[in-house]
């Protein structure tokens, strides 16, 4: 599944850097929302240059992603913890390459929920026994990522003829 | 209740600041002749055994809370790989102890260091280093004596 929506990502990330006309963007709280006909993308940047997103393809396949800022191995999964104030959990997160960025995908179940916190953290293990760990407010995480899907909704409504 | 009584034997052995020797070499419990505990601390006070008392088991004994009977999610990370594992919160005292469950740890028990990752509420993610110097033959030696 990862790599399904991997390749869809891959191609809706693409699509991104060409401007559309018709992008809709919007802020929520610390997070930035950008759409437009076949790409939506919801995301956040920490101090550390990371970012933390939401993003889905036109056919409303939705994903989390961050970007760290470091290479990592194309096609391979690696455990994660994600975790925030009211809990965490660990999960799998794919590593896409796109261009020169590299970008750990995953989801969980409880992740939405978790959006309604105060504050993210993802932590990767990486060589030498050592973690990578990225913080990111969640200061309208949860809007963003509902008026992403909501536009990748209507995105895929308009695409399948629907208004 | 044995197993409760050795590791808070081990706890209040271990100085809260070990001296460097102890900080980075695994030691064993009661003594090398008939060990039924392998342990080493960190820097932080915090230690990583593997328990014979009973079945053999891994566990952390921490400085930072935890409530008992509560699940951490967390990632073993040695230098070989790194798993998902389970940490089973049961307090002893003052002491906060992490029963490790997961795939079998002895192959991450490879190079100079192991780490494990926990989600915490104060932090979000902890993360507690281990030297795994003399490892092998402290692990090795409580294997035996608890096969004997």
């Amino acid at each position: 599944m990862f790599r399904t929506i991997a390749l869809m990502i891959m191609a809706v990330f693409a699509a991104s850097a060409v401007a559309a006309p018709s992008v809709q963007q919007r802020t929520f709280g610390e997070w930035h929302g950008d759409a437009q006909p076949g790409y939506q993308n919801a995301h956040a940047i920490n101090s550390a240059g990371s970012e933390f997103g939401f993003t889905c393809t036109e056919r409303s396949s939705c994903i989390y992603y961050v970007d760290l800022r470091r290479d990592c191995i194309k096609g391979r999964i690696y455990p994660a913890l994600i975790s925030t104030p009211a809990g965490g959990t660990t999960t799998e997160a794919f590593c896409l390459k796109l261009g020169d960025r590299s970008m750990f995908m995953f989801d969980h179940p409880q992740l939405y929920d978790f959006l309604g916190e105060s504050e993210f953290a993802f932590g990767l293990p990486i060589e030498d026994s050592q973690f990578n760990i990225q913080k990111f407010s969640l200061s309208g995480a949860k809007d963003a990522v509902a008026w992403v899907k909501d536009q990748a909704g209507r995105d895929a409504g308009s695409a399948h003829g629907g208004h | 209740m044995f197993p409760m009584i050795a590791a808070m034997a081990i706890a209040a052995a271990a100085p809260s600041t070990p001296a460097p020797d102890q900080a980075s070499r695994w030691l064993l419990y009661p003594d090398a002749q008939r060990p039924l505990m392998a342990y080493v601390a960190n820097e932080g006070g915090d230690q990583l055994q593997l328990d014979c008392t009973q079945t053999c088991k891994y566990r952390l004994v921490l400085a930072i809370p935890c409530i008992g009977g509560t699940t951490m999610p967390g990632i073993a990370n040695g230098e070989a790989k790194d798993v998902p594992v389970s940490l089973t919160c049961r307090r002893d005292g003052k002491w906060m102890i992490l029963d490790i469950d997961g795939p079998d740890l002895g192959e991450l028990f490879v190079g100079d260091k192991i780490a494990f990752g926990m989600t915490s509420p104060d932090e979000l993610i902890s993360i507690k280093r281990f030297s795994l110097a003399g490892a092998k033959e402290a692990i090795a030696a409580v294997k035996a004596q608890a096969a004997h």
